[in-house]
């Protein structure tokens, strides 16, 4: 059947869409630049900066422990492991989970995030809907089912109106999602305004184990470096070196540089 | 009064070089990134750029000021020493890495009490502070106080595991000391944290022979394989795989089988080594002599065991 196409006063395209495009790209700016503002300092302990170097030296030995002799491995697989005063058997540190209720800092971090991010967006979200209500703003590209239509079509009281026409509502939405790789170009990675990243890390963050679980990473650890074998490298080092000639292309032909420049 | 005359009749870096002030500016980035330590270039060329350029360099400027600074304090000139770190103080008056910078030019008066109270009020006000632990570890050295300068960057590193130039100082410092398997401890951590860096491995066979003792110099003969596989122009590597290698070759306690493996091991680094100094002659018209010469080296080199 063929579709009746549709079309739209050009006035919306200069006076809402790229208006709505502006709008979004300016609230996301303010935004990263207020999460710095709002930016708390924080601040590590001794023992946890410490626990994590250990950590990563153990995870070294597991790794790159094949370049050192063999005793040298069994010497520091035996400190971390050993059972009766193996470090990772040995310490064992207080862990406070720190829940959002009990850890004031972690508290105001969650409302600051709240603030900077959540509210700006259903407030603009709205006003945008109120102001801009009443037309159908764009079309996407593919196919929507009649599911999409009280949802992108706030506003549009019209039943017989495909599904693919959406509201202005609905491109501010599209918008915010669609600029965060505008923003990590003009603010750089890492940035305040990246909507999308923020919300993956709430949601990742409440299943994740909580940080200062230094008991846990211990016993980890220490599973891993038991199972660690030493496989050293160096054992025909002497044979693949010997099989062909050294590279001495070019060692001897540079000029040597002459004052700073 | 002479000096000022001198100073006045120098030409200008820029001047020499014909380079403008963002060259400069790009050259002293290069050497922060690279961690160079040739003073006086960068004391010639910063001052000039602070001096003649300050407004062009913005915000990049307080990162120079550092710079210059700790050159300055290495070629003693106080004088500008005292200005860089007035006009940071002026800038960032709270913060600890200015209090480590002035901390640094006590240092350099050899006031070393008051620059002590200076790192410790850093460290009052945050324990995880590592470059003030470590300037006080620098005083112990610099007094010439070996033994206690080990003892306290022993407890740093038992704190932060993972400070690779603690680990190198602290090998430097056993290596003084003649504690041989001490320092090849320190070395061995550096070894894993950087596996393809030559120059660690090299270093670790060079402790490894020095320490002696048939096993020692197995271990050395491999790692000095080891550094040339990862740089085939390491020289001294070179050199020491062949003394090891003949080393072994001529001690008495080894078996046949040992012995003809190091013989021919020496036999091949020996090649080697005439293939470089052949190259590097090239062209030159002493080339047999010097031909001749290094071959007399490598055998007077032989250890022959009394």
């Amino acid at each position: 059947m063929a579709e009746p196409e549709l079309l739209l006063d050009s006035n919306i395209r200069l006076w809402v869409v790229l208006p709505i495009v502006f709008i979004t790209f300016l609230v996301g700016v303010i935004r990263h630049y207020v999460s710095i503002l709002l930016q708390s300092d924080k601040k590590l302990t001794l023992e946890q900066v410490s626990d994590s170097q250990v950590l990563i030296r153990s995870r070294i030995l597991r790794e790159n422990g094949k370049y050192i002799p063999k005793q040298s491995f069994l010497m520091r697989k035996f400190y971390f492991n050993n059972q009766e005063d193996g470090f990772f058997k040995k310490t064992k540190r207080k862990v406070v989970p720190p829940s959002p209720m009990t850890d004031p800092s972690m508290l105001t971090d969650m409302m600051k995030g709240n603030v900077t991010n959540v509210l700006p967006m259903i407030l603009i979200g709205g006003w945008i809907n109120w102001t801009f209500s009443g037309f159908v703003t764009t079309k996407v590209p593919f196919p929507l089912t009649l599911r999409f239509k009280p949802m992108l079509q706030q506003g549009i009281e019209l039943l017989s109106l495909d599904a693919s026409w959406v509201s202005s509502a609905s491109w501010y939405f599209l918008n915010v999602f669609g600029l965060r790789s505008m923003y990590s170009l003009i603010l750089g990675q890492d940035n305040g305004a990246d909507q999308s990243r923020i919300m993956q890390e709430q949601m990742s963050g409440a299943a994740m184990a909580m940080p200062a679980d230094t008991n846990k990473a211990f016993k980890a650890e220490w599973e891993a470096l038991e199972l660690t074998d030493h496989q050293w490298a160096l054992e025909s080092v002497e044979e693949d070196l010997m099989s062909r000639e050294l590279d001495l292309d070019g060692m001897f032909s540079k000029e040597l540089p002459s004052g700073i420049f | 009064m002479a000096s000022v005359v001198k100073r006045e009749k120098m030409a200008s870096v820029s001047e020499m070089y014909d380079v403008g002030w963002e060259e400069m500016r790009d050259k002293l980035r290069k050497w922060r990134e690279d961690n160079c330590r040739n003073s006086e270039q960068i004391v010639d060329v910063g001052e000039e750029l602070i001096s003649e350029h300050a407004s062009k360099l913005g915000d990049d400027i307080w990162i120079i000021y550092e710079q210059v600074m700790i050159a300055a304090l290495d070629c003693s000139r106080d004088d500008l020493a005292l200005t860089c770190l007035q006009e940071l103080r002026k800038q960032f008056p709270d913060s600890h890495r200015v209090k480590r910078l002035s901390g640094m030019r006590l240092e350099a008066l050899e006031r070393y009490d008051e620059a002590n109270k200076h790192y410790d009020a850093i460290l009052q006000d945050d324990p995880t502070n590592t470059a003030a632990r470590k300037r006080k570890i620098s005083i112990l050295k610099a007094q010439g106080k070996g033994t206690e300068a080990i003892r306290e960057l022993n407890e740093y590193l038992e704190q932060f595991v993972g400070d690779q130039e603690a680990w190198h100082e602290l090998s430097e410092l056993y290596i003084n000391e003649h504690d041989y398997g001490k320092a090849a401890f320190c070395l061995e951590e550096l070894m894993m944290t950087n596996p393809h860096n030559h120059l660690y491995c090299e270093q670790y066979a060079e402790v490894k022979y020095t320490q002696g003792g048939l096993e020692n110099l197995e271990l050395s003969r491999k790692y000095f394989a080891q550094a040339l596989r990862l740089n085939n122009r390491n020289m001294r590597a070179l050199f020491g795989l062949y003394m090891s290698a003949s080393h072994i070759a001529a001690s008495p306690k080894v078996s046949a089988k040992v012995k003809k493996d190091n013989m021919k091991y020496a036999a091949w680094a020996a090649t080697q080594i005439n293939r470089a100094y052949k190259m590097a002659g090239r062209g030159t018209k002493e080339n047999k002599c010097s031909m001749k010469t290094v071959e007399e080296m490598l055998e007077s080199m032989q250890i022959t065991m009394s």
